[in-house]
């Protein structure tokens, strides 16, 4: 039974794994024949209309995982321009008004300085009305004279049942240890996930394909192996051992139910990041739930599972 | 069989109608048309009364009949590279004249496209029709050396290609999926090898190809762009010869001769990559040992004449792909390729009605396998055919040329599937969903000379498509999740589609040199290429007419200009169509591939139009042959769904696109020829804007297809020799260059990014231009015994 869900998964991951083995081959297939050559090129296409970009979250927690109401307002730019960390205040939204309802209550979002590695970040931040599970949370901005509204619900959670490590998942690399969970899936259909790992002391990141539906599993208890969350902008993620922790880490694993707009904004973000640079994709919009702007407006129900690697 | 029975109803009723308006006395001049040294079939070879404009062409199987006032003839056979031959007939009784046309090997050939009779293309109720003999096409330029007669055919008006170096072709706007490729009769649904670099047809196998890009004949149906039809050889039925070529990348072998001399002859004929066998010197070092690539093709042929009456064909084709990767702890084979088989039978009931019978077979499957550790995966997809048709050829009076028949597919489409095993445990999902078709369709056309200035060729095709169980229906709710199924049982009815397709051409003749020529084209097709790349792959896939999809269909208009010069020896034409397309499909926005869904509820719908003006000059005659043709074209689609319901340019809006093909026979054994192409550049969809998302860079794009690759031009060249004819063996050389002025054409662009997000002080994104084939030199050395 064990191996038949662990098949699932990796079935799941088959077809990404078409996609991806596919244009690898045709890629391959041209560099091996075709002495190809490239040249750099301009292309003029003009600036996009000015939108305003949400990245703002909502989470239910309490004590060390109680998170304040967080809004990140920025704006879009011509694709080719260059983007210069001097100027990151340019694009940073500031005077803007920000409000949340959660259909009863309404707070107003103020606008804080973050120091985010260094750097100085503006984000807007609420405090005072607590996130609860099952509720609707609308956001309303007004910055720039443009108005944008999002809403989105925080999904009842759903806890793991367990998480455990496998061993020697790859013999040349005995030092690396495979993450496993097992979960009992509703027999509703119309379950999202999405996840994120956190090792020691660093943050949580998302896993590379950090959603999933219960599409193909709905209603059963089924394990499933998970990767490591990364920074996808980490140019040091190595092939061999991707996906996998190490011998004496402490892995904690957020584990969040996102509502279906959250979701298909994962969805088709972590697909159009994954085929950047592909030529044979075709280009794929993200889907944003943000009304007259891009980006997301989410609500997060985690639950958390630790466990310590020995050595 | 009660389409059978209301064609042969029908025919019996038209016949009747033709002895009565046809009673005066009359005779049947008939017989075949073939080859005097390797007895080959000759098709659309010419036979025509001297002197005057009537006359007939031989059919696919050398036939032809005509019916004249008894009297004393004579008669004109002729045929593109053969000696005319001119025979007096005395005709006072239905009469059968077997014809056997010497090569004119040693004389000056003409070129490339065939004109049967030299003012055929002018006096001809034929438009937006090109035939194609492979002989003529060896000595053009050819990449790697590889023959390839859909690299020529993408060189005609009207007709363009995909991406560079592919041999998949658009006509008049329309997709990938719209042109029915046959190949002795049997549909090919993939006809590229090596991601469409090369095309499955060997050169060295096929006698004849002929192109319909308009005024599709009533026996064609199924698509709605074009028809190419292409015939494999005979082979000899005198003696045992074999051919071959030597290439950079490909070697092929044929074989022919007579089973039964005069009366039963065999093909069969090979081809085989050799790059993974030049690359494994440099893989068996690598970490990559066991990986390598090659393709194969195999076509075989027989017939057998039993009597003049009688005769039957079986061919085949079958040809693959396969791409094997292997490295430390993942093995994985991917092969995929066409399998057609095609047994006919030719019937002659009389000296005017001429019958065919075809059972046809076709596959094409798709599959990648792979394992890790103790997991297997398994991922296929593909299409299977089978096919009958019956088909009938009837000339009742001069003027007339009918024909009729029925048609009968029995489709089985395979969308992607998975399976896969772990260990010794089988995992198969439940929701493999294939799905079923029953097409079929009853044609009747007639071309009628109604005066020495018109004819129409007239035809209606009824089509039907009728998709059926076992199939599982899943319906969904409001959120759109599925809540519901229906579930069919095995051949029980889901939808049926079903029209009538009037098809239409008009000839008026100004003078002898010069005519006008009008078209008009309705046709239904009901299945559907669904590709979610950029350009056409082997993963690409058919999917059936079903209740969600309607069938795709097109309506052509067309007229044309037709006028020849000095003496027929330098054709001319200028013809201007407009075409509408409905039912057209593509993936809804935000589409991502996920597992064993019902791709159908991944689509969205809109409309296409096209219209546009071809300019052809052709010379066929002479030591300098060639044509030039420029085709100005706008070609739009419009979807509700998408671009926010702005009609965009469709991918292969090419405005202009012009082509020259030129050779100049030295002398008789040395002949140099080129070809020109240039086109504007295809169109994409531009980023347009940026911004950031958890540190990523996320691309927000510009309007579908909103933008432009540079235009695309290359010239090729080639010198071919023609070694001397010794006892056993000739031999000849072909030297090709592509590309010879190195341009470097676009052939895809991808974005560079520089930089971290807060983290590099800096992030900047360069748009960089990938070209595919630089020049490119290569030599065959061919051999025939």
């Amino acid at each position: 039974m064990k191996k038949y869900q662990v098949s699932i998964i990796k079935y799941n991951e088959g077809i990404k794994f078409r996609q991806y083995s596919f244009y690898c081959l045709l890629i391959t297939v041209y560099c091996l024949l075709f002495s190809s050559c490239e040249k750099n090129i301009t292309i003029d296409v003009p600036k996009p209309p000015d939108k305003l970009v949400v990245e703002g979250f909502v989470e239910t927690g309490t004590g060390d995982f109680s998170k304040p109401y967080i809004v990140l307002l920025t704006k879009n730019s011509a694709y080719y321009s260059t983007f210069n960390l001097n100027d990151i205040n340019t694009y940073f939204v500031h005077n803007a008004v920000v409000k949340i309802s959660d259909g009863t209550d309404t707070i107003t979002l103020i606008e804080l300085p973050f120091d985010t590695a260094g750097i100085q970040i503006s984000a807007y931040v609420g405090f005072g009305m607590i996130a609860q599970e099952g509720k609707t949370y609308s956001l309303h901005i007004e910055a720039d004279g443009k108005t944008v509204d999002a809403v989105t619900s925080i999904i009842p959670s759903i806890p793991l049942d367990s998480i455990w490590v496998t061993y020697n998942e790859k013999p040349d690399f005995p030092d690396k240890v495979r993450l496993n969970c097992q979960l009992t899936d509703p027999p509703e259909l119309g379950q999202y996930v999405r996840y994120f790992t956190k090792v020691d002391t660093e943050s949580f990141l998302p896993g590379l394909s950090s959603v999933f539906d219960d599409a193909l599993i709905n209603g059963t208890t089924f394990t499933f192996p998970l990767d490591r969350g990364y920074n996808r902008n980490d140019t040091s993620i190595d092939f061999d051992t991707y996906g996998l922790f190490n011998k004496g880490d402490t892995i904690t694993l957020k584990w969040c139910n996102i509502d279906k707009s959250h979701f298909d904004f994962w969805r088709t973000l972590e697909f159009s990041l994954g085929s950047q640079g592909n030529p044979f994709s075709s280009p794929l919009e993200v889907k944003s739930n943000i009304v007259g702007g891009l980006g997301i407006w989410g609500g997060y129900s985690p639950s958390y599972k630790t466990i310590i690697v020995p050595q | 069989m009660k389409k059978i029975f209301l064609l042969l109803s029908l025919f019996s009723i038209y016949h009747s109608l033709f002895t009565t308006v046809t009673a005066q006395n009359k005779f049947t001049l008939s017989g075949y048309v073939k080859d005097s040294v390797s007895g080959e079939s000759l098709i659309a070879a010419s036979v025509f009364v001297k002197a005057t404009s009537q006359g007939a062409y031989t059919n696919e199987y050398g036939f032809y009949s005509m019916s004249l006032a008894p009297g004393n003839y004579e008669i004109v056979f002729s045929y593109v590279g053969y000696k005319t031959v001119t025979q007096s007939i005395k005709l006072n009784a239905d009469t059968r004249v077997n014809i056997n046309l010497p090569s004119s090997a040693n004389t000056l050939k003409e070129i490339v496209v065939e004109t049967e009779k030299k003012d055929a293309n002018v006096q001809n109720a034929d438009v937006g029709k090109y035939e194609l003999s492979v002989d003529k096409i060896k000595t053009l330029p050819a990449i790697f050396g590889e023959v390839d007669i859909m690299k020529i055919i993408q060189l005609l008006p009207g007709v363009q290609s995909g991406t560079e170096g592919t041999s998949g072709f658009y006509v008049r706007g329309g997709g990938p999926d719209q042109n029915l490729v046959l190949l002795d009769e049997a549909v090919v649904y993939n006809t590229g090898h090596l991601f469409g670099f090369f095309s499955i047809f060997n050169a060295d196998a096929i006698l004849n190809t002929t192109l319909y890009k308009g005024g599709m004949p009533a026996e064609y149906g199924g698509r709605i762009s074009s028809v190419l039809d292409v015939n494999m050889k005979e082979g000899n039925n005198k003696s045992y010869h074999a051919s071959g070529g030597i290439g950079v990348i490909a070697s092929r072998l044929t074989l022919e001769g007579p089973i039964v001399k005069n009366k039963s002859s065999f093909m069969i004929s090979g081809r085989r990559t050799y790059i993974d066998v030049l690359l494994k010197p440099f893989i068996t070092k690598s970490k990559f040992n066991g990986s390598g690539y090659y393709f194969y093709d195999l076509n075989a042929k027989a017939n057998y004449t039993f009597s003049d009456k009688d005769r039957i064909f079986a061919s085949g084709y079958f040809g693959r792909d396969v791409f094997s990767f292997k490295n430390a702890d993942l093995k994985m084979t991917i092969p995929w390729g066409n399998a057609t088989g095609t047994l006919r039978w030719n019937h002659l009931f009389n000296s005017k009605l001429f019958m065919n019978v075809d059972a046809i077979y076709n596959d094409y499957h798709f599959e990648l396998d792979a394992s890790q550790s103790n997991f297997d995966i398994r991922l296929y997809s593909g299409i299977k055919d089978r096919n009958a048709k019956i088909d009938f050829s009837y000339y009742p009076h001069i003027r007339h040329e009918i024909k009729f028949g029925v048609n009968y597919t029995y489709h089985i489409f395979l969308p992607s599937s998975v399976t896969a095993k772990s260990g010794d445990v089988q995992f198969d999902p439940a929701r493999i969903e294939k799905k079923f078709g029953h097409e079929s369709g009853i044609y009747f056309q007639d071309k009628y000379t109604l005066s020495e200035k018109i004819e129409i060729n007239a035809g209606v095709r009824v089509s039907m498509f009728e998709q059926v169980g076992p199939y599982k229906k899943i319906l969904y709710g409001f959120t759109g999740l599925p809540n519901d199924s229906i579930v069919y049982g095995p051949g029980q009815h889901i939808k049926t589609y079903y029209g009538c397709e009037p098809r239409l051409i008009l000839k008026i003749s100004v003078n002898k040199h010069s005519s006008i020529k009008a078209s008009y084209n309705f046709n239904k097709q009901y299945i559907h290429l669904v590709s979610n790349n950029g350009t056409t792959l082997p993963t690409d896939i058919w999917v059936p007419s079903s209740i969600r999809v309607k069938p795709q269909m097109g309506n052509q208009y067309s007229i044309g200009y037709f006028r020849n010069f000095f003496n027929d020896k330098l054709e001319t034409s200028v013809e201007l169509y407009y075409k509408t397309l409905k039912n057209q499909i593509e993936f809804k926005e935000g589409y991502t591939p996920s597992p064993n869904e019902d791709l159908e509820e991944s689509f969205v719908f809109g409309t296409g139009d096209s219209k546009g003006i071809e300019f052809y000059i052709n010379k066929t005659i002479g030591r300098f042959t060639g044509w030039i043709s420029y085709t100005l074209a706008y070609t739009n689609r419009h979807f509700p769904d998408l671009n926010t319901g702005v009609t965009f340019p469709y991918r292969y809006d090419r405005r202009h696109v012009l082509s020259v093909v030129a050779s100049y026979k030295l002398n008789d054994r040395w002949t140099l020829a080129g070809t020109f192409v240039y086109q504007t550049g295809i169109a994409f969809t531009p980023p347009e804007g940026k911004y950031f998302i958890e540190g990523n860079v996320v691309t927000e794009y510009g309007s579908t297809n909103g933008f432009r690759l540079k235009a695309y031009n290359r010239a090729d060249i080639s010198l071919s020799f023609e070694g001397r004819k010794r006892k056993f063996i000739q031999d000849g050389w072909n030297f090709s260059i592509y590309n010879f002025y190195n341009r470097h054409n676009p052939y895809f662009i991808y974005d560079k990014y520089d930089g971290q997000f807060l983290v590099d002080p800096t992030i900047t994104i360069q748009a960089k231009q990938v070209s595919l084939f630089p020049i490119i030199p290569s030599v065959t050395w061919n051999f025939k015994f």
